[in-house]
């Protein structure tokens, strides 16, 4: 460490922010994880097992940096679009031509929705190959199943926004199957698109879905998700994990 | 009161069998998250970073002509994941391929945890699930890749190398 790194570091500013003393002890490591916000879904030590690339193969953190560049992305997306039929087409011009970095950031949100398509499922064929679902992972399974089923919803709604030719007929196409739904019929269709056909009402429809719903039922979904796995041991083959460890409070009164 | 009584004996607690065997195991092989775990998730996150700028440097994402509802495009394909979907629905009634066809692989994966009971996670000892599972991932990998790269006009059979009907 250099000694202006020291001497930053041992400043009142820094140390309002991170608590944790920074030392190469231990005790600093661990206050490094347990002192951090951030870090904190993150449990103190993990078994050394779970370091191997080969056990996971990284696709549920990938999956998880993914949909954090979509979030940014399409943050950054969302101040020059509007979901109307007369400004979209136009605003996604406007984005290409006029916006700064516009067209760089439209394409990163658009491949990294297509590689969370395919890294999720691939996260999942792991996971079951892994036998990962079984006891006490069962709901966990249940949970990523849903995450899946949001990720494509997630992909579909947004797949309308650019109010173009591929767009329209992709939804037309994509919807059309919602018209055989058992009972509903054609209203499941009316009910996903606001009217009998593909046009405004669906693209207000999906907007909404796309940046607000969605996402946030997916984040909640996400939570859960991390913080099973977590409880269960992460990618370590023990099937215990947390759970094991003998409650602290017995201990202490034991004593 | 005499010194030397019988020793007496009180039931103070029980104490459940996990934690007894908990005490008893060997301390676990473990490392610190910071910096074991947190160094390689890290790299994982740039490399993810890197590939999706480097596709977004490469390849712009698609615009075509605005939406016109009263101008069928030749081609009209479902977003790629769904064209296993639109390629069952070229074959069977779509109360089958649409309908109970999803819906059944959709509550087959929900419920999969509760259907496969046996603990076992080696493959050789999960033959039946191991072998299911991958013929119906065979199966709607082979219906999308049919679907998306080998299937052109009218959903008429196209080979990919002679004109790819494929937007991403």
């Amino acid at each position: 460490m250099s000694k202006t790194g020291d001497r930053v570091r041992a400043s009142a500013a820094w140390r309002s922010v991170f608590r944790a003393p920074h030392t190469d002890t231990p005790r600093g490591r661990a206050m490094a994880t347990f002192q951090n916000f951030f870090l904190h879904v993150y449990p103190v030590k993990v078994p050394r097992r779970a370091l191997s690339f080969r056990s996971t193969l990284r696709l549920g953190f990938a999956s998880a940096v993914l949909f954090g560049v979509l979030l940014v992305s399409g943050l950054y997306l969302m101040f020059f679009y509007v979901p109307s039929i007369t400004d979209a087409y136009f605003d996604m011009h406007e984005i290409a031509t006029a916006v700064a970095f516009g067209q760089f950031v439209r394409n990163a949100h658009r491949w990294a929705a297509h590689l969370m398509v395919l890294v999720v499922f691939l996260h999942m064929l792991r996971v079951f190959y892994a036998g990962a679902y079984k006891s006490p992972r069962q709901f966990n399974w249940v949970v990523g199943v849903l995450l899946l089923l949001g990720t494509l919803g997630l992909s579909f709604t947004g797949y309308l926004l650019p109010w173009d030719q591929l767009a329209f007929w992709a939804v037309t196409v994509g919807t059309n199957i919602a018209s055989y739904a058992p009972f509903l019929g054609e209203s499941a269709r009316r009910a996903l698109l606001g009217a009998p056909e593909v046009g405004g009402k669906a693209l207000l429809r999906f907007y909404v879905f796309h940046v607000y719903a969605l996402p946030a039922v997916l984040v909640t979904l996400l939570g859960v998700h991390i913080w099973r796995v977590r409880k269960d041991g992460l990618a370590s083959g023990d099937a215990q994990g947390e759970r094991a460890e003998p409650p602290q409070e017995v201990s202490a009164s034991a004593g | 009161m005499p010194a030397e009584a019988e020793p007496r004996y009180r039931l103070l607690g029980v104490v459940p069998r996990e934690g007894e065997v908990a005490a008893e195991r060997e301390p676990e092989d473990t490392v610190f998250t910071w910096p074991h775990l947190l160094v390689r998730h890290a790299v994982v996150a740039a490399g993810v970073i890197v590939v999706v700028f480097a596709l977004a440097i490469a390849f712009d994402a698609p615009l075509k002509e605005m939406a016109n509802p009263n101008l069928t495009p030749p081609v009209a394909k479902a977003p790629w994941y769904f064209a296993g979907l639109q390629e069952l629905l070229s074959h069977f009634h779509p109360m089958i391929a649409g309908v109970f066809l999803p819906t059944a692989a959709v509550l087959g994966l929900l419920l999969l945890p509760y259907l496969d009971l046996n603990p076992a996670t080696e493959a050789r000892a999960r033959r039946v699930a191991v072998v299911t599972f991958t013929l119906l991932v065979v199966v709607a990998v082979l219906l999308t890749v049919v679907g998306a790269f080998f299937r052109g006009p009218g959903w008429s059979w196209a080979w990919p190398w002679q004109h790819l009907y494929l937007e991403l």
